[in-house]
């Protein structure tokens, strides 16, 4: 406790306090254009953080992250097509509400849970950050390469289509991490002479093109499908029907517990995914209710329950961060080289090692929360409008603001091209089920795993079986070979029976 | 530019073939020429694992993941008959997407020569022109003021705000 008041103590400056805002009004700008999302924002605005205070920087890039999932949810509520895939669920409960004449409603209960989710999510990982990273520092480079090895698996098998292309996508992606000068003893590995490549291959031109433009040229390619800024517009709305009123909001508090209870299960689990715990949410709160009936039809039950879960899993992903470096999403996955821009290596070393820093990150996070509430509540109008913004100028402008984002850390025209190349993979990726997740993460853990890998062999003298050998390491390569049963032979299996039988059944019936 | 209508089951598997056999090669490739050729174990340190270790390591990983991609799809499509889609409508990869891959190739290009030639404004200037155009925005005016003013905006803002360059044509040499 203490320690956080040291930390509120150093997170409570203006310059702070402003990024925080700014980080909060960023992200649910980018949340409310669909298809753009915090992610671009997050990988966008990295760069900017160069030249900020570690503290200030993380401090904004969390305020992107939680504000990026509440705007994702206006889009859902008055238009029907969510800012993410994260908000799919949202739009069951919340277009509906909006077309009965309530959409203000709609969007301030999205807003109220999406915070509440938020603040939940946050306490556990204060609670559970320095716990968890004081069982990590018991972990040896054995346990550490076997921990990489269940995260690749884990992330690969969630976030793909298939187990084998999501593995293939990380290799690629710990392939590429290889580039650039030997750790150990200087060696160029693939730099081909190109100066640029000697500090390995730039993770902002890596994540800038593939994250951001290559979501930006996919829309751009795919049309704008019918205009949806045009046609974006608050319905007609009594405003006396808008307010949320306390009997209303309690009747939703066991849903918002639940749903945070999730997100937060779903967020420390790397690889589950945002979206996942929206459903979850969702579902659960449906099973849960007396009405479920209701549900789909403008319930606020239900926009409670899937903002409350997807928001907190922002909080709880950083658990794995900090505890271990291994990154629950992609969202984290971004700090993870926010952090390491700012000389911080997450992991179990972080919360001995900067410690005040980790606990400022924490009261800033407490502070976001707040600043949240204010800024969506009171920005409705400008949100609104941004949406009647036409993706046909949002688009081309992300796409300057991509290539600004990479010269401007490195002055660096290679870079620009490279992310060029990493745009078109990724968009090749998007388009054949390759999951860009797991080449991303694959490349981030490179480092780590290769570190920990060669401190393993010197160690126990190049026997790899000391994986399995070792207490702690033992379950997590046991979980490893568990998930790749799971998701390479049990699940597709299971799908091909399924369909086979929905066959047997549809011929019969023809 | 829209995306490719109508890509079946079927073509994606065919994708996927050839995904899985692109895997392959790259990976043979890097084992047995980008490695050995680009990766200087000589330096390496004598306990542990050499400069090498690693790239290979994942290279091979690639080429054995390539060969499962392309053993299932050859197998699903010798079997089309049965089999569930594992794959949504939204993943396409068709003709149009190679149209699409080779346009923005192109696009690249000619705007890397633009941006190290001519600088930030005018590169930028006309990429948005271009983007906006193609992307169906068709009022003249707006798009003109929009192309010319946002990359101004935002070289004289890093300037004046952050003391952050970017390339202008007078500043090249």
């Amino acid at each position: 406790m203490e320690q956080l008041i040291a930390g509120f103590g150093a997170a409570f400056t203006l310059t702070n306090l402003l990024f925080i805002i700014c980080g909060v009004a960023v992200g649910i700008l980018f949340g409310v254009l669909p298809g753009v999302g915090s992610i671009t924002a997050l990988s966008l605005l990295i760069p900017i953080t160069f030249y900020l205070s570690p503290v200030t920087a993380i401090a904004f890039l969390i305020g992107i992250t939680k504000g990026g999932t509440s705007g994702g949810a206006i889009p859902a509520i008055l238009l029907n097509a969510p800012g993410s895939s994260e908000n799919v669920s949202t739009t069951r409960d919340g277009y509906p509400l909006a077309k009965k004449g309530k959409p203000v409603k709609a969007m301030r209960m999205a807003l109220y849970s999406s915070v509440f989710g938020d603040f939940c999510s946050d306490i556990v990982l204060i609670l559970l950050a320095a716990p968890f990273a004081a069982i990590a520092l018991n972990f040896g480079p054995a346990e550490i390469t076997a921990v990489v090895l269940l995260a690749f698996t884990l992330i690969a098998g969630l976030s793909g289509q298939s187990l084998a292309k999501g593995l293939a996508a990380a290799a690629f992606g710990l392939f590429l991490s290889t580039v650039g000068l030997d750790p150990e003893d200087g060696s160029p590995r693939m730099t081909f002479g190109v100066v640029d490549l000697y500090d390995g291959i730039s993770l902002n031109a890596l994540a800038i093109g593939m994250l951001a433009l290559s979501a930006v040229i996919s829309q751009m390619f795919g049309g704008w499908r019918g205009s949806q800024g045009a046609a974006a517009a608050l319905p007609p709305f009594e405003k006396k029907d808008q307010a949320i009123s306390w009997p209303e909001f309690r009747a939703c508090l066991k849903t918002l517990f639940r749903s945070a209870y999730l997100g937060t299960f779903v967020g420390m689990m790397p690889g589950l995914g945002v979206t996942l715990a929206g459903f979850l949410g969702y579902g659960a709160a449906k099973r849960a209710s007396k009405t479920p009936d209701e549900f789909g039809k403008g319930k606020l039950e239900g926009i409670a329950a899937t903002e409350a879960a997807n928001s907190a899993v922002v909080g709880a992903n950083l658990i794995p961060t900090i505890a271990l470096g291994i990154p629950g999403n992609v969202a984290a996955a971004l700090l993870i080289g926010a952090f390491m821009i700012h000389g911080v290596t997450p992991g179990p070393f972080m919360m001995e090692q900067h410690g005040s820093l980790i606990y400022a990150i924490f009261a800033s996070m407490l502070m976001a929360n707040a600043v949240h509430i204010f800024i969506g509540r009171f920005g409705i109008p400008i949100w609104v409008a941004v949406l009647k913004v036409p993706k046909s100028i949002v688009l081309p402008c992300v796409t300057v603001l991509c290539i600004v984002g990479v010269y401007i850390p490195s002055a660096s025209f290679f870079e620009v091209g490279l992310m060029f190349v990493f745009a078109g993979l990724g968009y090749y990726m998007r388009k054949t089920g390759f999951s860009i997740v797991s080449l991303f993460i694959g490349f981030l853990l490179g480092p780590m795993l290769e570190h920990s890998l060669r401190q393993t062999m010197i160690l126990y003298d190049n026997d790899i079986f000391v994986l399995f050998t070792r207490p702690i390491a033992l379950p997590f390569m046991l979980l490893t070979i568990y998930f790749v049963w799971r998701f390479g032979f049990y699940h597709p299996r299971k799908q091909r029976k399924l369909a086979a039988e929905g066959e047997r059944k549809a011929k019969r019936r023809n | 530019m829209a995306a490719s209508q109508g890509v079946t089951g079927s073509g994606l598997t065919k994708v996927n073939l050839i995904s899985g056999l692109s895997l392959i090669a790259i990976g043979l490739f890097a084992i047995f020429w980008l490695i050995p050729s680009y990766v200087s174990v000589e330096g390496g340190m004598s306990a542990g694992l050499s400069p090498a270790f690693l790239p290979k390591l994942a290279a091979a990983a690639m080429a054995l993941l390539g060969l499962s991609i392309t053993v299932s799809s050859a197998r699903r499509l010798s079997s089309m008959d049965g089999g569930p889609r594992e794959e949504s409508e939204e993943l396409a990869f068709g003709r149009s997407e190679i149209v699409n891959l080779c346009l923005l190739a192109v696009v690249s290009v000619v705007f890397m020569l633009l941006f190290v030639y001519g600088g930030f404004v005018a590169s930028c200037a006309l990429l948005l022109a271009f983007a906006m155009y193609a992307t169906g925005f068709r009022k003249v005016i707006p798009l003109v003021a929009i192309a010319v003013c946002f990359p101004v905006l935002l070289e004289q803002v890093l300037w004046h705000a952050l003391v952050i360059p970017l390339p202008s044509f007078w500043r090249i040499p």
